[in-house]
């Protein structure tokens, strides 16, 4: 009783064919003579050029420290939060519930407007800090339903249990419980990460006039529309969130978060 | 003849381990409760996903009354399942639930309102017409389901042990029901089941299965006093087991000699190899106190544990380093000297109520 | 570890940590978003903190009104294509078995792990005048000239339907995963066609769970802005890219506020309708079982 229908399958292949396609053609551009012309032959050019050029590796390292400074925040609060609340998660007042899932909600041209206004009428200078603050701020509350589910997988009488066998409250949490979160802490970095480095809406609101970070520098390639730097970029650029989802699809507690994009 | 099933053969592989169902011939009359009894994994499912049309056997034929339906799909099929659990539409009332086949029918406003009013009379539930499915219990729902599948008048209803997922007391009280269902309606019922007591009450006739192989069909009575197989024996109520070997016969009885003793075994007509089984229901021996006259299918042991049940008084007696259960009716028990834990007794019993079976080949 | 003494405990501090993280950096910035709709922007430039409702008044006018109805015009189109594309896609997905079903979804999210901005580059060098589709057809012979798809309303609707289809494939999977594969036989059993179980079945039984996944499709698309900067051009514009217009050219801030009040406002109503019409609570993000 389970054969799908061949129609319904052929539309299966083919978005998932015309989800690639993209994809694909910038790698392909990659390797063009002239990325404009199919028939213009294969080079490597491109990709040599790229790995000389100072002004792609400057915005690459800031997108990675900003990744990885945002990412270690977030998951520090969110867990915190997680920590706090699980016990109350189902009975939370909606105030708060909303409050929670106002950054997942939030449009993101509002959150990046909003965080600016922020910004300015406290004068704090735009730059690093203020992007890797707006970072956070919005993936803490993603890492906080990850660290919620698995802080609800964990037996609430392993902690009594360890008391009763005469653990003293920080060891509890160092021997018994941070050992049990260890893969949701780890899915939950590496998916702040991962939307840290995706962005470009909030940073492009909250970097001011001096940080450039990769997402930035492509879309400012792209209004200029120098082509073929860029598209090395791109390769380069889909290497890495290939490897990304391959980590994250290989931490179980992330698996269905890396489904929800 | 009502549904026939003929050298019935299905083979699938679910989840690695491989299943094969043997060859399987049975027919069931009109009007029948019939019922396929089994442990899990013995097939009793797979013949009736056959029967309902959900699979398509590998080879064999299934005719219902002369008619062959071995490869119409289920919806062509004049046959209707109550599923293990249920299966309601959650987005339908309990009406339109039962409606359901006569709207696919494009049976008439008035009479889809007559008739389900009148399935829904039939077993007992007019008032929850308009409730919706998950406002109703378990045996509610049991009901609703079977509503659902007597309301177009299939010839055969399929039930998929239907009573599994209600609580004890209101399955033995549907059991009831069920059967009194069956001969009001005057359907084929065909019901799977693990459950031997359910089994042997609501039957006319049943099957038993095990590992893909039907063992034996007859009645309850059959099947419990002159099981053909020691698997059949188990499976159905409790049994002493002696293994033994064929020692002689006269031209009533056989001889059998086991390290408990040569004991005489009234002839069955069954073909009996060297090897043999012993089997004693329970309820069917006798415990002495004191050894007596009889010399003949008499074992000494002493009781290592009795437990008392009101009607009854269940003892385990320990012969050798073997066990055997004897049940002993509380009428009987009043009339003679009460037994401890440590006591010796003598087990004996009447000829005719022993089985001899063969030893099956491990 | 706090003992289990009474039944309304205090929230723990840790908790207060993360719950002050998000009043200070979401719910502030985003009061005082609020807060500036309701101030003026004076002829120099500088901000009057007169409150009033003029920048609400102003924002009614036929220019504006035109866009707010061209972004729920376009959403709700790039919605329904996303439903008509999505749902033979999650059907396939959950008819299939084991590792194909796993292999699936995960075929369907990987392209969504690569880059935002670069997957709309992908689309742009895709859908351009000097882009693959017109470098086919003209190699062909099947056009003289480019067609124009991007920087027109088709290169939008081809971008939100490219982004956002994952994302309703998902709750409609997920809707038919939880149906019990027991009610199909059912109705077979019971004398339906496949067409009959479809229609009388499956859809009435998940149709709950579409409307809803519809929706946390729409509600995003209301607030995109990349898409159609990127994709539709000038003539495009939605909410968002107005109201950004107002903040970095108009350098009307006041005005440009109250069009993301506006925003949020429909975003709220739209939210509001999810909560009624779902039987469980609105703000509630379904997990994926897979």
């Amino acid at each position: 009783m389970r054969r799908s229908n061949p129609f319904v399958a052929a539309i299966f292949f083919i978005a998932i064919f015309l989800l690639y396609t993209p994809l694909f053609y910038l790698i392909l551009q990659t390797f063009l003579n002239n990325p404009n012309d199919l028939k213009s032959g294969f080079t490597l050019n491109w990709l040599i050029k790229l790995f000389h050029s100072p002004s792609l590796w400057e915005p690459l390292m800031t997108s990675l420290e900003i990744g990885i400074l945002s990412a270690s925040l977030a998951v520090t609060v969110g867990t915190l939060g997680a920590v706090g609340l699980v016990e109350f998660a189902s009975l939370l007042p909606v105030s708060i519930q909303s409050l929670i899932m106002l950054p997942i909600l939030l449009p993101e041209v509002i959150t990046g407007l909003s965080l600016l206004l922020f910004f300015l009428l406290l004068r704090v200078e735009l730059g690093f800090t203020t992007v890797v603050m707006a970072h956070a701020s919005f993936s803490a509350s993603f890492v906080y339903f990850i660290m919620l589910e698995q802080l609800k997988k964990l037996d609430p009488q392993m902690a009594e249990a360890a008391q009763d066998l005469g653990a003293k409250p920080h060891e509890i949490l160092w021997k018994v419980t941070l050992p049990n979160i260890i893969p949701g802490l780890m899915g939950g970095w590496l998916l702040a990460f991962t939307l840290s480095f995706d962005d470009f809406l909030i940073s492009f609101f909250t970097s001011g006039a001096g940080l450039t970070t990769l997402p930035l520098k492509i879309y400012s390639l792209m209004k200029i529309g120098v082509t073929p730097e860029l598209n090395g970029l791109s390769f380069l650029m889909i290497c890495i969130s290939t490897f990304l989802v391959l980590l994250l699809v290989s931490k179980e507690q992330s698996r269905k978060w890396v489904l929800r994009g | 003849m009502p549904l026939e099933l003929t050298g019935l053969t299905k083979t699938y592989n679910k989840d690695g381990s491989g299943f094969h169902l043997f060859p399987v011939d049975l027919s069931i009359e009109t009007g029948e409760f019939f019922c396929l009894l089994g442990p899990s994994g013995c097939g009793k499912t797979t013949v009736l996903r056959l029967i309902g049309g959900f699979e398509t056997p590998n080879s064999g034929k299934i005719t219902l009354n002369g008619k062959d339906i071995t490869h119409l799909p289920p919806h062509k099929r004049n046959l209707h399942t109550v599923f293990q659990r249920y299966a309601l539409f959650p987005h339908l009332s309990i009406f339109e639930n039962i409606a359901f086949s006569l709207r696919l029918k494009k049976v008439t406003r008035n009479e889809i309102q007559e008739r389900v009013l009148e399935a829904l009379r039939l077993v007992q539930i007019e008032d929850l017409k308009d409730r919706r499915t998950y406002q109703i219990s378990g045996g509610q729902a049991q009901r609703v389901a079977l509503a659902r599948a007597l309301v177009d008048q299939p010839e055969v209803l399929l039930l998929d042990e239907p009573l599994s997922a209600l609580d004890p007391e209101l399955r033995v009280k549907m059991r009831e029901e069920l059967k009194a269902l069956c001969k009001k309606v005057g359907l084929t019922f065909i019901m799977v089941t693990h459950d031997q007591e359910e089994a042997l009450q609501l039957s006319d006739r049943m099957a038993v299965m095990r590992d893909g192989q039907c063992l034996q069909v007859g009645t309850p009575k059959t099947i419990y006093e002159d099981p053909i197989d020691p698997f059949v024996a188990r499976f159905i109520g409790q049994v002493n087991e002696i293994t033994g070997d064929l020692t002689g016969e006269t031209p009533e009885t056989y001889a059998l000699q086991s390290s408990l003793g040569t004991f005489r075994v009234k002839k069955n007509g069954h073909p009996l190899s060297k090897r043999l089984n012993l089997i004693l229901r329970p309820e069917k021996m006798r415990l002495l106190r004191q050894r007596s006259q009889i010399q003949e299918n008499l074992i000494e042991g002493s009781i290592c544990d009795l437990t008392y049940l009101g009607s009854r008084t269940e003892y385990t007696v320990k012969v050798k380093d073997a066990t055997f259960k004897v049940f002993e009716q509380e009428l009987e028990r009043l009339k003679k000297r009460k037994l401890n834990v440590g006591d010796n007794v003598y087990l004996t019993w009447r000829t005719e109520d022993a089985i001899l079976l063969n030893t099956p080949n491990s | 570890m706090d003992s289990k003494s009474t039944t309304t405990k205090p929230i723990p501090i840790t908790a207060m940590v993360f719950i002050g993280w998000l009043f200070l950096m979401t719910f502030l910035p985003f009061l005082i978003i609020l807060g500036m709709s309701f101030l003026e922007r004076t002829p120099v430039g500088t901000l009057s903190f007169h409150f009033n409702l003029n920048n609400y008044i102003r924002s009614f006018q036929y220019i504006y009104l035109k866009v707010l109805f061209k972004t729920v015009w376009i959403a709700l189109i790039a919605t329904l294509s996303c439903l008509a594309v999505g749902f033979p896609v999650a059907y396939h997905l959950a008819r299939s078995k084991g590792w194909m079903k796993q292999l699936g979804l995960v075929l369907l999210f990987i392209p969504f792990w690569t880059n935002f901005i670069l997957r709309i580059y992908g689309l742009v060098s895709l859908l351009g005048n000097h882009g693959l589709i017109n470098q086919v057809l003209l190699h062909f012979g099947i056009i003289k000239t480019p067609i124009e798809i991007l920087y027109t309303r088709t290169g939008v609707y081809i971008g939100l339907l490219y982004n956002y289809l994952p994302f309703l494939v998902v709750p409609i999977f997920s809707s038919l995963e939880k149906l019990d594969p027991l009610l199909r036989e059912a109705g077979f059993d019971l004398g339906a066609n496949r067409i009959q179980v479809f229609w009388r079945i499956v859809i009435p039984n998940i149709k709950e769970g579409v409307f809803i996944g519809s929706l946390f499709v729409f509600i995003p698309m209301l607030g995109e802005y990349v898409i159609p900067d990127l994709l539709g051009g000038a003539k495009e514009a939605f909410l968002g890219n107005v109201m950004v217009n107002q903040f970095f050219v108009m350098q009307d801030w006041p005005f440009g506020s109250a069009i993301a009040g506006l925003l949020s406002v429909l975003l709220l109503i739209t939210l509001w309708l999810q909560t009624r019409w779902s039987r469980t609570p609105g703000l509630k993000m379904e997990g994926l079982d897979a």
